[in-house]
């Protein structure tokens, strides 16, 4: 690949940035942190209040990049059929009656599942089994899941009663764990005054094609790291390990599991991306650093001690991040 | 913009560099710091000082093989570049790009990091600094130094070739036993071969002389020969004496102003001790060196520092020499072999002063042999016996003191004897009033000064000798009595000039029985 292509990638994907922009008002790295998970293709699990436009942001992203976008809102009744598909009985123009697999929603490209913690553990464990295996199989036959594939989960924290909330080896499947914040005064101003108080994503224009995108996350997959990066991603990792010797003294008093090695995977693809979307040529210390929270904050268990005290996990991220020295010997 | 290899190497250079400062900077703290408790405990007295050379070596040697062993450690490139990267804010290209090379990743990444890394600037020094700690490590290292060279410059600059710093502590009288070894240690590191040769010639030209006496016995230029000689052993004699002991301050300074007044200055004190005591401790140092010498190869270092100790009670000289020779050497071998140096060398002395007294003898029985029978009376005696003419009465001491009195003027010491018939230092002028006969001989005198004068390559200083030879007031009769007018005569001179001008042949032989004739007189 040239470095003509490798930039024309780059301004693609910077353009796309703008575009969702024009749209989603704020949220700048919320966006990058999205374009990260799209560009590793993998799932994310966006955390924060109604009304922050978490829909509206995934609807956005799904027009401007040409995909096909799917919306499952998650109910308690909701069945894993209707996420996935069922057979139903067809009766062809010979009069004769058979099972024909009618698509569930999750044949998409993007999907946003809507307040996933709503659904009852059955129909979530449906849904991450195909957001791991990217394949579904039904009465025996097996059905891919077309490229790009990628799930954007939303979660609700405040309206915890009725839910069911998913468990840490299923939330540990989710890439980045991206947390939506309020939007400040400026930019709620400028909400109003663009969108006049109706959500509305027609005027988003495509500008990715799906080749683009698989161009671009085959590309960012052999992005240049170095070695002592991969070091230092692995260290930040191991460190939150309580019985680690480099962990710091909130991860030793409050941590009942650290991330995993899944984690330290998310960290040096999510820096990868990070470079790609900086118009970087190779992965920096700085882009390890930049997706560190996202790919961490979901991972951490704390032990009763940390739940009780109410120690917040990016509390104790802070101090592994604080604690471990890019240049520091191993 | 240099390459991406010529950065990297210069960046490993670097990095040596800083390893091996860093690693001087530790052995140096470490070493320098043992030096200064060294060098207190050395002034306290605690243990024995060390020598400047000692520990500026010790600490260089230290400084520099640490610093070697730094340079030499391995470099871990990645680790280098990668810090490289993070100082210099370089987005990590350096260590990535090295990567890139080795074959790990995309290689079609590889031009477009090195097109990038063309644009970066890269300061090594900045890349690379040397850590805060190191560099205070460095100053402390350099306090220390001054530290250091402070305590030592406290020490006399003769403790660099012999031992230091005991003296300090020690008494007024052991000072002056270690500077009598000290003195006596340098007046032996002056060659006596020199000396030898020169004894020699010595004899050679004493034999020339006699053996021209022998065929004349009247023979003016042998004679003037021997008169040469005989002054120049007795500079050879006093050069080849012992240094005079130090004068105990105390005692120089005595109970005042009027004491030093009465007793003249330490110097004239010195002059005036007896040189037969020094000859006889020059043989009692040479005898008990001999016993320590031969004693010591089966000692150990206690029992050898005991044997000192006991030899201080009988000779504190020899056991100050000694002990600082021990000092020096610390080693019993070593020791012994500095001893048996010394011992050769004031044997070999010892050889020379006899050899130079028989030859003194001899002259003085060829002197008298050949000496012309003294018709006048009153007159002077023999240049060699000066000193009798002194106790002869108060007239004659009177003329005498006249005499003295305007040598004093030219600044010429006449030749003397001391108490013991040894000569004292002299500088081979004489002075001697005008023989009537001699003068009676000359031509006329004013012609051959026009004549001489403008002589071609003389050097003024030659002129001035032959100037105050020709202006003497010469009298016009022989027969009336003389003035005492002193005329300054250098023998050696003479001779030299007499055979460098050119002197008209009529000439010479009168000019050279004329000084000839002035050297008879007293």
């Amino acid at each position: 690949m040239t470095e003509k292509r490798i930039r024309f990638l780059q301004e693609k994907f910077h353009e796309l940035i703008e575009e969702i922009r024009s749209v989603i008002i704020g949220h700048e790295e919320v966006i990058k942190q999205v374009l990260i998970g799209l560009l590793c293709g993998q799932h994310l699990l966006l955390e924060g209040v109604p009304g922050l436009g978490k829909t509206l942001l995934v609807r956005t992203l799904g027009k401007a990049l040409g995909l096909k976008f799917a919306r499952i809102q998650f109910t308690p009744d909701l069945m894993p059929a209707d996420i996935i598909g069922t057979r139903i009985l067809v009766e062809d123009e010979t009069g004769r009656r058979h099972f024909e697999f009618a698509r569930g929603p999750i044949f998409a490209h993007l999907i946003l599942a809507d307040e996933i913690n709503r659904a009852t553990p059955k129909t979530q464990s449906a849904l991450l089994e195909a957001m791991q295996e990217r394949s579904i199989t039904v009465s025996g036959e097996t059905y891919q899941l077309e490229e790009p594939f990628m799930v954007l989960a939303t979660q609700n924290p405040i309206e915890m009663e009725g839910t069911y909330p998913l468990p840490e080896a299923q939330i540990d499947r989710f890439f980045f764990k991206i947390m939506l914040r309020y939007p400040s005064l400026g930019e709620l101003e400028e909400i109003l005054r663009r969108h006049g108080g109706v959500q509305e994503a027609r005027a988003v224009r495509q500008v990715l094609t799906r080749e683009e995108l698989l161009e671009a996350q085959r590309l960012v997959a052999q992005w240049p790291t170095a070695s002592p990066l991969r070091r230092y991603a692995a260290r930040l990792v191991y460190a939150t390990q309580p019985a680690s010797e480099d962990a710091p003294e909130l991860v030793k008093k409050y941590v009942e599991y650290g991330a995993s090695p899944r984690a330290a995977l998310a960290l040096i693809w999510g820096a990868k991306a990070h470079a790609f979307l900086s118009g970087e040529l190779n992965t920096r210390v700085a882009d390890i650093q930049a997706v560190f929270y996202p790919s961490l904050i979901h991972r951490i268990i704390r032990n009763f001690r940390g739940e009780a005290e109410g120690i917040p996990v990016d509390q104790i991220l802070r101090q592994v991040y604080e604690h471990i020295q890019p240049t520091e010997a191993r | 913009m240099p390459s991406f290899e010529a950065i990297r190497a210069s960046l490993e250079r670097r990095q040596r560099l800083v390893h091996g400062l860093e690693l001087a900077s530790w052995a140096l703290l470490g070493s320098l710091g043992a030096t200064v408790l060294m060098l207190v405990g050395g002034a306290v007295g605690i243990w024995k000082a060390v020598p400047f050379f000692a520990w500026m070596l010790g600490n260089l040697c230290i400084g520099a093989g640490a610093f070697v062993i730094g340079w030499l450690r391995p470099v871990n490139t990645v680790e280098l570049l990668f810090r490289a990267d993070r100082q210099l804010r370089s987005q990590e290209r350096l260590v990535t790009l090295y990567e890139l090379k080795l074959g790990y990743g995309p290689k079609e990444f590889l031009p477009l990091l090195e097109r990038q890394l063309e644009q970066l600037p890269v300061n090594v020094a900045y890349a690379l600094p040397l850590s805060l700690w190191v560099r205070r490590c460095w100053i402390v290292i350099a306090l220390l130094a001054v530290v250091c060279l402070g305590m030592t410059s406290l020490v006399p600059l003769s403790s660099v070739f012999v031992h230091p710093e005991t003296s300090r502590s020690q008494t007024a009288s052991s000072d002056l036993e270690s500077q009598r070894a000290f003195q006596l240690l340098e007046w032996l590191r002056t060659p006596s071969t020199e000396l030898t040769h020169k004894l020699s010639s010595m004899r050679e030209r004493l034999e020339r002389a006699r053996a021209a006496l022998a065929l004349d016995p009247s023979d003016p230029r042998a004679r003037a020969t021997l008169q040469h000689l005989h002054a120049e052993l007795i500079q050879e004699q006093q050069r080849l004496a012992p240094p005079p002991p130090p004068i105990e301050e105390d005692q120089s300074k005595g109970s005042g102003p009027e004491a030093s007044l009465v007793e003249g200055s330490p110097h004239e004190l010195r002059s005036s001790q007896p040189r037969g005591s020094e000859t006889q401790e020059l043989a009692q140092l040479l005898q008990s060196l001999r016993s320590v010498s031969e004693t010591a190869p089966h000692l150990s270092p206690e029992e050898l520092q005991k044997l000192l100790e006991k030899l201080r009670e009988t000779n504190p000289t020899a056991a100050t020499l000694a002990e600082q020779l021990w000092q020096l050497t610390q080693n019993p071998e070593e020791f012994r072999e500095r001893l048996e140096e010394i011992l050769r060398e004031l044997e070999a002395r010892q050889a020379l002063r006899e050899h130079l007294e028989h030859l003194q003898r001899e002259l003085e029985s060829v002197l008298a042999q050949t000496e012309p029978p003294v018709g006048r009376e009153g007159s002077p005696e023999d240049p060699l016996n000066t000193t009798t003419s002194r106790e002869e009465g108060p007239s004659q001491a009177r003329s005498e003191g006249q005499r003295s009195s305007a040598s004093e003027t030219h600044g010429v010491q006449s030749l003397e004897s001391s108490e013991e018939g040894e000569p004292s230092a002299g500088t081979g002028r004489g002075t001697a009033p005008l023989d009537p006969e001699a003068i009676s001989d000359l031509p006329d005198l004013s012609q051959w000064r026009e004549r001489a004068l403008p002589v071609p390559g003389a050097r003024s200083e030659d002129l001035e000798i032959l100037f105050e030879i020709v202006t003497m007031e010469l009298p016009q009769d022989a027969e009336s009595s003389l003035s005492p007018v002193l005329v300054q005569i250098d023998y050696a001179k003479v001779e030299a000039l007499l055979d460098l001008f050119e002197i008209p042949e009529e000439l010479r032989d009168a000019v050279r029985r004329y000084f000839l004739s002035l050297s008879n007189q007293p």
